[in-house]
This record gives C-alpha cells, sequence and structure tokens, in this order.
C-alpha cells in the first residue's frame, strides 16, 4: 500500500497547477472576504463589539471546511483517471482490490491534511498581519485535530462522489461544481443567516456545513465568551445561529458533539456504500471466476 | 514442456461472440504470434490469458497452474496503450511498480533498465520519451515479477522500423537468457515469419494453426514472372497453372515446389529477357485466410 499511497501522492504534488488550483477555491473567499465582503459584514454588525475579532475566524473556519472538501476531492481524481489508465496494471499485481482502494483513500487524507495546514498557515499570517488576530495554543491544537477528522470525512464523502465517476472530463465539470457550491454550502460566502428558508435548509443537509460549524466553535470560542460575557445567552445563540455556528435542526439546536457526531457518521455511511458498491460485483466475480472447466480461485 | 494451454475458451458479450472455442498448446520458450483483422478477438483473447477478464466457458492453465494469484506471478503483460505515470521518471515509475510484488529488488529495476536500454534515460520522466523509449520501459515493467510468460499486444504498432528492430532484438535476448515464452498480437505480418507458431484468428475461432512455413506452404504458392524474348513461346509443363497478361507480355507461372523456378528457368534461359521471382509471405497467407475485404 505504501507504494500505491507514495506514487499517488508524488502524482499529485508534481503536478504543481493541480496543487494551486484545489486550494484555489479557498483563497478566491479570503481575496472576496478582504476586498468585499468584510465592510458589509462589519457594518452591519456594528453592535456587536470586537465583530471583526469575531469574523476573521469565522471565516477561517468556512475556508478550511471547504479546503477539506475540495482537496481531498482533487486528490481522488486519480483514482478516476487510473480508471481510465493505470488501473489494469494494478489489477495484474498481487495487491488486493482493498488495498489499491485504501491506498487512493489514504492519499487523498494526506492531501487534505497538508493542504489544510497550508491554508490554515497562510490565514494565521495574513489575519495576523492585517488585524492583528492571535490565536492562542489551545485554539490551535484543537484546530489541527479537527484538520485530520475533516480530511478523513472529506475523502469518505467524496469517495462516494468519485465512484459515480468513470471519466475525467466528466470529474473535471463536476469538481467546478462542487468547488463552487461547497463555498455557498458552507455559508462562508453569506452567513447561513441571511439565506432564505430554503437555502438554510439546503445547508443543514450539506455535510461540509457540520464541519464548518465545528471549525468555527473552535476557533470563535475565546473571543464569543469575551464578547457576549455581559449579554443574554440568547443573544449569543442568535449571532451564533446567523454565523452557522450550530444549527436548528427539528431536534432543537446542534452541539458540538452533535455536529461531530452527524459529520462522521456522514463520513462512514458514504465509505458503507462505496463498499457494498465496489465489493458486490467483486464478491460475485469471485464466485464465478475461473470456477469454469477447472479453473479455480 | 507447455507453458500455456487452454481449451474451448469462449466469451460471450451478450449475444455477441467475441472468442469461440479457442484451444491454445504454448511450448515454453516458444514465440507465438497471434493474429487476425481487427475485431478478430485478439484483445479479448489476450484479456482472458492475462486474467483481466473471466472467460464465458473453456479454461486455461498458465505453467500447469490455475489459480488466479498463482497464474499472475508467471505472467507479465505488455498493454497495447501505456499504463506507466507520465508525471514520474521511468525509474521511479519501475521502482513503485517493483514495490506492488513481494520480492522484487531495486537491482531488479536496475538490471531491467539496463537491459532494454533505457538506463540512459531512466530520470526523464516517462511521458516526455519517444515511442520506442517508452515500449522499452513497459517491457522493463512487465518483466519485473520475472513472468515465464510475456504477453505483448500489439507491442509494435506505430513504431518506426529501427526502433521496432531493437524491441524484437530485446525479447529475442530475453527469450535466449531466460528462456521467456513470448506470446504476442501483431499487426507486422513479417514480425509473425519469426515465430515459431503463428495462430491466425478470425471472427472469434482460430482459422489457421501452425508455423509460419508450413502455413506458408499451404495457404500461398510461389509465383514466377516472366518477360519472354520477342517472338519466344516459352515450354511450360501442361500441369504448371499460368497465364499471360498481354497489356505487358507478362507470363506468370505458380511454382509447385521449391527447384522448380531455378530449373524452369534454366531450361528456357534462351527465351527470357528478365524474371520476378514472388515467394509467399505471410501477408498472403494472412490475405488468403481472412479474405480482401476490410473490417471495422
Amino acid at each position: 500500500m505504501t507504494a500505491i499511497l507514495e506514487r499517488n501522492l508524488k502524482l499529485f504534488f508534481k503536478n504543481r497547477a493541480g496543487v494551486f488550483f484545489s486550494v484555489l477555491g479557498p483563497l478566491i473567499v479570503l481575496g472576496l472576504y478582504v476586498i468585499f465582503l468584510k465592510q458589509n459584514m462589519l457594518a452591519a454588525w456594528s453592535a456587536v463589539p470586537h465583530a471583526q475579532k469575531l469574523l476573521d475566524p469565522w471565516l477561517i473556519g468556512g475556508m478550511l471546511a471547504v479546503t477539506a472538501m475540495t482537496t481531498t476531492l482533487s486528490g481522488l481524481r486519480q483514482l478516476v483517471d487510473d480508471q481510465e489508465h493505470a488501473a489494469v496494471d494494478f489489477e495484474i499485481t498481487p495487491v488486493s482490490p482493498f488495498v489499491r482502494q485504501m491506498g487512493y483513500f489514504l492519499s487523498a487524507t494526506i492531501i487534505g491534511i497538508l493542504m489544510q495546514l497550508v491554508v490554515f498557515g497562510v490565514d494565521m499570517l495574513y489575519f495576523g498581519w492585517a488585524d492583528n488576530l492571535v490565536l492562542t495554543a489551545g485554539t490551535i491544537v484543537k484546530v489541527v485535530g479537527l484538520i485530520f477528522i475533516n480530511a478523513i470525512v472529506a475523502a469518505c464523502l467524496n469517495g462516494l462522489l468519485v465512484s459515480l465517476f468513470k471519466t475525467r472530463n466528466s470529474l473535471s465539470t463536476f469538481e467546478t461544481i462542487i468547488g463552487t457550491l461547497s463555498g455557498f454550502l458552507s455559508g462562508i460566502y453569506v452567513p447561513i443567516g441571511d439565506l432564505p428558508d430554503k437555502a438554510q435548509t439546503l445547508i443543514k443537509f450539506y455535510p461540509g456545513a457540520y464541519s464548518a460549524s465545528l471549525y468555527r466553535r473552535a476557533l470563535m470560542a475565546p473571543q464569543l465568551d469575551q464578547t457576549f460575557s455581559a449579554a443574554p445567552t440568547k443573544i449569543q445563540t442568535h449571532f451564533e445561529h446567523v454565523l452557522g455556528v450550530g444549527y436548528n435542526l427539528h431536534f432543537g439546536a446542534t452541539t458540538f458533539m452533535t455536529e461531530m457526531l452527524i459529520f462522521i457518521g456522514c463520513g462512514l455511511l458514504a465509505i458503507l456504500v462505496v463498499l457494498v458498491k465496489s465489493w458486490l460485483p467483486e464478491l460475485r466475480l469471485r464466485r464465478v471466476r475461473y470456477n469454469n472447466g477447472n479453473n479455480t480461485l | 514442456m507447455e507453458i500455456l494451454t487452454a481449451e474451448h475458451l469462449t466469451k460471450h458479450y451478450g449475444q455477441h461472440i467475441a472468442v469461440n472455442d479457442v484451444n491454445l498448446h504454448v511450448m515454453a520458450g516458444s514465440l507465438v504470434a497471434f493474429l487476425g483483422p481487427n475485431g478478430a478477438g485478439k484483445s479479448t483473447t489476450i484479456r482472458m490469458l492475462t486474467t483481466l477478464s473471466q472467460p464465458s466457458s473453456g479454461f486455461f492453465t498458465i505453467n500447469g497452474k490455475n489459480r488466479l494469484k498463482d497464474m499472475r506471478q508467471d505472467i507479465g503483460i505488455v498493454f497495447q496503450e501505456s499504463v506507466l505515470d507520465s508525471r514520474l521518471t521511468v525509474r521511479d515509475n519501475l521502482r513503485l511498480r517493483a514495490r506492488l510484488y513481494p520480492d522484487v529488488s531495486r537491482q531488479r529495476v536496475d538490471d531491467l533498465l539496463t537491459r532494454v536500454g533505457a538506463a540512459e534515460f531512466a530520470k526523464q520522466a516517462y511521458g516526455s520519451l519517444s515511442g520506442g523509449q517508452r515500449r522499452r520501459v513497459d517491457i522493463a515493467r512487465a518483466l519485473l515479477n520475472k513472468p515465464r510468460i510475456l504477453f505483448l499486444d500489439e507491442p509494435t504498432t506505430g513504431l518506426d522500423i529501427q526502433t521496432r528492430a531493437v524491441i524484437w532484438k530485446i525479447l529475442q535476448e530475453m527469450r535466449e537468457q531466460d528462456g521467456l515464452t513470448v506470446f504476442l498480437t501483431t499487426h507486422y505480418l513479417e514480425e509473425a515469419e519469426a515465430a515459431d507458431d503463428v495462430y491466425v484468428l478470425d471472427q472469434g475461432r482460430i482459422i489457421a494453426h501452425g508455423a509460419a512455413e508450413v502455413l506458408k506452404q499451404q495457404y500461398t504458392h510461389s509465383e514466377l514472372v516472366v518477360w519472354p524474348s520477342q517472338h519466344q513461346i516459352l515450354t511450360i509443363p501442361t500441369n504448371w497453372h499460368h497465364h499471360f497478361d498481354p497489356q505487358h507480355g507478362t507470363e506468370t507461372i505458380e511454382m509447385p515446389s521449391e527447384q522448380s523456378p531455378i530449373d524452369f528457368l534454366s531450361s528456357q534461359q534462351a527465351k527470357i529477357q528478365d524474371f520476378e521471382y514472388h515467394k509467399g509471405s505471410m501477408d498472403d497467407v494472412f490475405l488468403a485466410l481472412t479474405g480482401r475485404e476490410i473490417r471495422g
């Protein structure tokens, strides 16, 4: 497996343009925020003390959620490429299909982790320089932990998506859509609270929205407590829900725990579907393969 | 010893029969050519023999083994299209593929690179190589796991004549030094001339099988084309087939044996200005067997 892993990582990082484009989406978000959105939002939240100290980490959270989705998808592109060309070359080796799949999954996860760390680093440098934003060591540790979980779950979710594509061309089109859509669905272009009800419902069905919320909780918690220390909890909750820190589902408001469960649950469900999808034909094939005549497996 | 035995190998795709009751007996160390027009079922047969698709019926053994895993240990494949990674270097490609097998050493990779003459461009990206260079690397890739039999699906298609000669030399060396069996499909019929055994496939069936020489004797005849001197009448044995072309003034005579043209030419020497002798080739065998119309 390490050979397939190493190969996939080499192929990904040798394609410099591909690496750049995989994080272009989140970086454009940063640009848009800095140039257009930030002033509007600050004006809208002028009543909130230290609004900027809340909005910067809010943006970082959304960016990381989007980065995980787009970069693990780019990482998994190799799987679709190989279906068109190299897959037969692996099929004739003693490496089992499961191990091969794991190779793709792990390389996508590692790519997701590394690229999120890069984006997180860029964010910390930029906001540290522009807005004197300094994150505590505790926050950074929490975020790094989330980066790992996020990459794994995003690789699972994208594994399901990628399994629906047979050719690179169709996947590329889809990638463009995902790149754009995931920004909206994670509520980073426009905060969820400013969207119509139907759009809000749609966002609640998008697993990435929960990872965005988890990040925001980790990043914004210290400042939220400080800003709203004198205000009633109701006002703080309202503010949080408008920004997509926690969502109102029909059983009530989500917490860190429920969001984590929903997010990981979606990932597990996705990987389960992928496994069933890939193993069913394989099992059927195994039963009949080479059973004709004297050939047995 | 038989390295490959296939009995009644058949492959259906729905109603369509791609490969129909194919029997193969390949001796270890031999060179086997698999010929046939486009769509004859060559690639389908190779896919089955290399365990990439399963036969609808029939079975085969490789080196006496019939378990998928065991068979795969003994086979190497050079695919029609490149399957290596164009962005990686030649050496990286081979080293990473080598690690997919239980015991292929780095030394083995370097040895193979030398043997196929790829050592000098081992540090280049595979994608930057010429067609011939790639083919050599493909062969090295296929030989990583020390296969007993190497399958090549049209290995020389699209290569220039010098490169084809190089590929042939490499394969010849592998056969001599390692006793490798080579099983290939090809469009270049002259390549089949060198084969110990030729199978001609058409519409999924084997329609002829034998050594190239035997097939040529069986399916072709040699022709002598003669330009008689003016006002000379040639004396041609009555049981020989011949026809006169009044436009060019040539007499085309089918030769019943190898010795016939020499005997005939010496007996008629005084009456002949010029002549051409065409020995039956694999092209003639192929056309005689599969007809002249173009398929797919």
